[in-house]
């Protein structure tokens, strides 16, 4: 393919991915993936390596917005990050070091699809949970205020190695797919560690950039980030997410998500019919 | 520690996010146009990229900044997106040494030392 050609394309989608990215919450990297591999025919490793680079511009991004507002609780992110980026270095060393067939990740890409469809479509739960001295809660530090409603609310956490457990999850499949991992990370504060919603997803925000660079140094220091398939993947996701979260403010985003659960499980299917078909092998080596 | 120096902490965080995201996309950009305005005519198959390439060296990186060539460039900018994550955990880092809070100082550096390990790993496949 002519380069141009190429990094135009890749541009377009990488705007459209960050876009729907920013839109519904869950990150581009979901879309950059099937794009790379079965869109344009890039090797399944050095598409999780130009996906895990948009995801920290995406992240970093919106982040830096909501620290300022103070509801990310840096510390439990910081804590749960020793979970995360554990997780996020076996992920890529399944994928470059242990050789795992490409087109199982293609499978596992499809199933994690399904299962962040189902997991975004269930409404919010939103806890406030009491402060309980002596917990794994208070020794750890990990309880804090945010700002709700123009007053200040105070909040603790509950189930803390249940959290770490599925965040270490989420590290993995950041890892080893290429995504931002961000429902699996809500999912361990607000089900099982019980935060505030928003606190839970600003802070999931906030950890998924440290995550993914614990994952995608390793890809990058291995070689598998070429620059001329990231350039136009991280031009284009932090533009499309840029133009999103401007966006945002005036669109229907409850059916915006239902549709994008639909689109999510076509692009399922999708990856595991590819992966059992064993194209994303053909395609590469 | 006092709740300006807390909000002081945050905005430099903050900043130090936004101002990363927007430089590494800058580079990146200039990069990007340079190398196709050079590569106009040029194909790329990416179905021949190696199953195992050459792990990228610092070296090759600055000899290829020093000759304006435009994948350095490029290379830089994502280089530059990586790192400001990790700068996170150091400012940080930062803030609980002002707080003189232990636990999170401990916790911080831990978090540090495996990202750390992970560029050791990366260039040993």
């Amino acid at each position: 393919m002519n380069e141009i050609s190429f990094s135009l394309i890749l541009l377009f989608g990488a705007i459209f991915a960050g876009f729907i990215g920013a839109l519904t919450g869950l990150g581009g990297g979901i879309v950059i993936v099937p794009l790379l591999t079965l869109g344009l025919g890039v090797p399944m490793k050095y598409a999780v390596a130009a996906s895990l680079i948009s995801v920290i511009g995406t992240s970093s991004g919106a982040a830096s917005a909501y620290v300022k507002e103070g509801i990310t609780n840096m510390r439990i992110g910081m804590f749960l990050e020793i979970a995360t980026t554990l997780g996020a270095i076996l992920g890529a060393v399944l994928v470059i070091l242990v050789d795992l067939p490409v087109d199982i990740i293609g499978i596992i890409f499809g199933a994690v699809l399904i299962v962040t469809a189902v997991l975004s479509a269930q409404k919010k739960p939103d806890h406030r949970e009491p402060f309980v001295p002596g917990s794994y809660a208070d020794k750890l530090q990990l309880y804090g205020t945010f700002p709700h409603n123009g007053k200040e609310e105070s909040y603790s956490s509950r189930n803390v190695f249940g959290g770490f457990s599925i965040m270490a999850l989420a590290g993995f499949l950041s890892g080893l797919l290429g995504v931002g991992g961000g429902v699996f990370k809500v999912l361990a504060m607000d089900n099982i560690m019980r935060l505030p919603f928003k606190v839970s997803t600003t802070t999931s925000n906030f950890m998924i950039g440290v995550t993914a660079a614990a994952s995608s140094i390793i890809y990058f220091a291995g070689g598998y980030v070429v620059p001329s398939i990231a350039a136009p993947v991280v031009i284009g996701v932090i533009l499309g997410s840029l133009i999103g979260s401007k966006v945002l403010i005036h669109i229907n985003v409850q059916l915006l998500k239902r549709i994008f659960a639909i689109v999510v499980g076509i692009l399922a299917v999708y990856m595991i019919y590819n992966g059992y078909a064993g194209n994303f092998s053909h395609r590469s080596h | 520690m006092s709740q300006n120096t807390k909000k002081d902490i945050q905005q430099l965080v903050g900043n130090t996010l936004r101002i990363g995201v927007w430089l590494s996309f800058g580079i990146t950009v200039v990069g990007l146009l340079i190398f196709l305005a050079g590569n106009s005519g040029a194909q790329f198959e990416p179905g021949t990229l190696p199953a195992t390439p050459e792990n990228f060296s610092f070296s090759a990186l600055k000899n290829g900044l020093f000759s304006g060539d435009a994948l350095s460039i490029i290379a830089l900018g994502v280089l530059i997106l990586l790192i400001t994550p990790v700068l996170r955990v150091v400012f940080a880092l930062y803030g609980y040494w002002l707080e003189r809070n232990k636990l999170y100082m401990l916790i911080s550096i831990i978090v540090l030392g495996i990202i750390a390990s992970s560029l050791f790993i990366g260039a040993t496949h």
